[in-house]
């Protein structure tokens, strides 16, 4: 592209912009506050996952064996599921001796008569599903019971799982929202100026010579929102992240420089994205000519 | 047979027929020294719309290069849908269209703004930018093809010069009178030097003296090479100039004269 071409798309795309000054500005605020939305709740959803990630680190599942099982066997059978990230094996003398020190109790166990049995301990890999995983373990031959924290580990799935869903349809909800907006601003510049794309296809300008400023206008629009969106949301989650520290200095959160890079990158891209798709179908009818 | 007669054959008719190029340079050559070249031909060319209304019908045509041609008929007859099928605005929906080394039907998507680059048009409501001054006007035609600043500021007052408009570079559309704004957008359908220029009732809304100076600047332009079809109502022009006459009725040509009048 030549560089006076350039300038041309550029002059025609801001003309455009400010000949329909509101029309701009309100699609810039309401595109700002859906992506606004949508990334609090990137927030919220990345850190619930980061949440039950920390969760299934610490709790693990423990499975004692039965005083003939063979722990070699049952350590390779179980590392065979999906979901298990790592298995140890504590047997009966470590048990013992744990408690040794833990209770401070002395050499009643670390005999040839100690009661306590066998075990395995099993770390759970991030896409682990425990229940399914239990039940496996439970027909393995030698095993006398399996412990885990039940009811936690699960809530917590069952959480991360809805914020999940309700993630991805409100971002695709949010995604129709904002390509709406735009393509409809860029609908009205377009239809201010059908006149002039009418003649410029009948002097001979080719599609994307028509298509270029209102491209710019698209993205313009998208790369506006999208900035003062990635701002908005930095400053806010450092924020909170300060405040939740004081009030409530146990809840762990994702480290606020990461998330927000990522942030930054996928608003920004979206809206830009946003804005080249939102041109396209708002022009297209009016290449037709 | 006469030895141009066989030449044209060989490279005018034959070549379209087959959707060929020929050499452009030989083309103008023989154009100088007086042998016709075909330049618009429409073999058996129908146009039905999309809600069933027959625009044109059966259309067989030649029309040299350099050829004045006056378009008549009532309104509804066809003029404008043969007009646009030339420029490529609409495709047949039977028959074969071709204008110079150029197959229309065949025509790719992306062939067609480089295309059309080589017809100008100009209509009865003159279709000027009321934002753009009467230099941006005509300039917008040359910026839009991409053609250099410096093509621009050496085409343009060239033009207006010609339309004589030299002094009104400045002003807008709207400080014009209706003949000064036919006269911009003839100044933009022919700056970037078209081979065919199509002018779509261009007197329609102009009173006879200042049609009068649009027709005296149509046949200048013609004079120069370029092929002119005017689509018109205007009898009084049609009878004096007695050039080439085709009469529409109801999509059909009923008539073709080399030297018509406006009715018979
Ligand atoms: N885009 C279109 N869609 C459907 N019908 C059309 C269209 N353009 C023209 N027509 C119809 O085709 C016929 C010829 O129209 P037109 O070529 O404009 O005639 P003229 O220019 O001689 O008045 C008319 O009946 C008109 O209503
Ligand atoms: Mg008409």
């Amino acid at each position: 592209m030549k560089l006076k071409t350039f300038w041309y798309f550029t002059k025609e795309a801001s003309l455009g912009l400010i000949r329909n000054g509101i029309m701009s500005f309100t699609a810039v605020f309401t595109i700002t506050l859906s992506l606004v939305i949508l990334g609090c709740f990137y927030i919220v959803m990345n850190n619930f996952a980061y949440f039950a990630d920390l969760a299934k680190e610490v709790l693990e599942i423990r499975v004692y064996l039965k005083e003939e099982a063979d722990p070699i066997t049952l350590q390779t059978e179980i590392l065979k599921f999906s979901g298990v990230k790592d298995v140890k094996f504590v047997s009966k003398l470590d048990g013992a001796k744990w408690l040794e020190k833990n209770l401070g109790i002395k050499e009643i166990f670390v005999t040839e008569d100690n009661p306590l049995p066998d075990m395995i301990n099993i770390k759970l890999a991030e896409d682990a599903k425990v229940k399914n995983l239990v039940r496996s373990i439970n027909t393995l031959e030698g095993i006398e019971e399996v412990e885990y924290g039940k009811t936690f580990i699960e809530a917590m799935l069952v959480i991360v799982r809805i914020v999940w869903i309700v993630g991805i349809s409100l971002l695709a909800l949010i995604g129709l929202v904002v390509l709406y907006i735009i393509a409809n601003t860029i609908k009205l510049t377009v239809i201010a100026r059908r006149k002039e794309i009418e003649i410029m296809k009948l002097v001979g300008a080719t599609d994307w010579f028509i298509r270029w400023p209102f491209l710019l206008e698209g993205i313009f629009l998208g790369l506006v929102s999208s900035v003062v969106t990635a701002v908005i949301l930095s400053k806010f989650y450092v924020f909170i992240g300060q405040y939740i520290k004081q009030i409530a200095p146990f809840i762990p959160l994702v480290n606020a420089g990461e998330l927000i890079n990522q942030l930054v990158m996928i608003v920004i891209a979206s809206g830009i994205i946003f804005g080249i798709i939102g041109s396209v179908f708002s022009i297209k009818k009016f290449l037709r000519v | 047979m006469t030895v141009t007669s066989v030449i044209v054959r060989l490279i005018g008719e034959e070549s379209w027929r087959k959707c060929r190029n020929y050499k452009t340079k030989t083309t103008a050559f023989l154009f100088e020294i007086g042998v016709k070249i075909i330049l618009i031909q429409f073999v058996g060319v129908s146009k039905v719309y999309n809600n069933g209304i027959k625009a044109l019908q059966n259309i067989d045509l030649k029309i040299n290069r350099g050829e004045f041609i006056f378009l008549v008929g009532q309104s509804g007859a066809g003029k404008t849908t043969f007009m646009k099928m030339i420029i490529r605005r609409e495709l047949p929906s039977k028959g074969q269209i071709f204008i110079g080394r150029n197959c229309l039907n065949k025509m790719k998507e992306k062939e067609v703004p480089v295309f059309r680059r080589n017809i100008g048009f100009i209509f009865q409501d003159f279709k000027l930018l009321s934002n753009k001054t009467v230099f941006e006007n005509v300039a917008f035609a040359l910026e839009v093809i991409e053609a250099t600043k410096t093509e621009i500021q050496k085409q343009v007052p060239q033009v207006l010069d010609l339309v004589g408009l030299k002094n009104k570079e400045k002003l807008f559309p709207s400080e014009l009178s209706g003949g000064e704004q036919q006269r911009v957008s003839l100044a933009r359908a022919i700056v970037n030097r078209p081979l065919i220029l199509l002018a779509d009732e261009p007197t329609g809304n102009l009173d006879p003296d200042t049609a009068w100076g649009l027709m005296d600047l149509l046949l200048e332009i013609n004079k120069r090479g370029t092929t002119i079809i005017m689509a018109t109502h205007n009898k009084a022009v049609v009878d004096q100039l007695q050039r080439r006459v085709i009469a529409l009725e109801e999509g059909k040509i009923v008539r073709d004269e080399a030297k018509g009048v406006y009715e018979v």
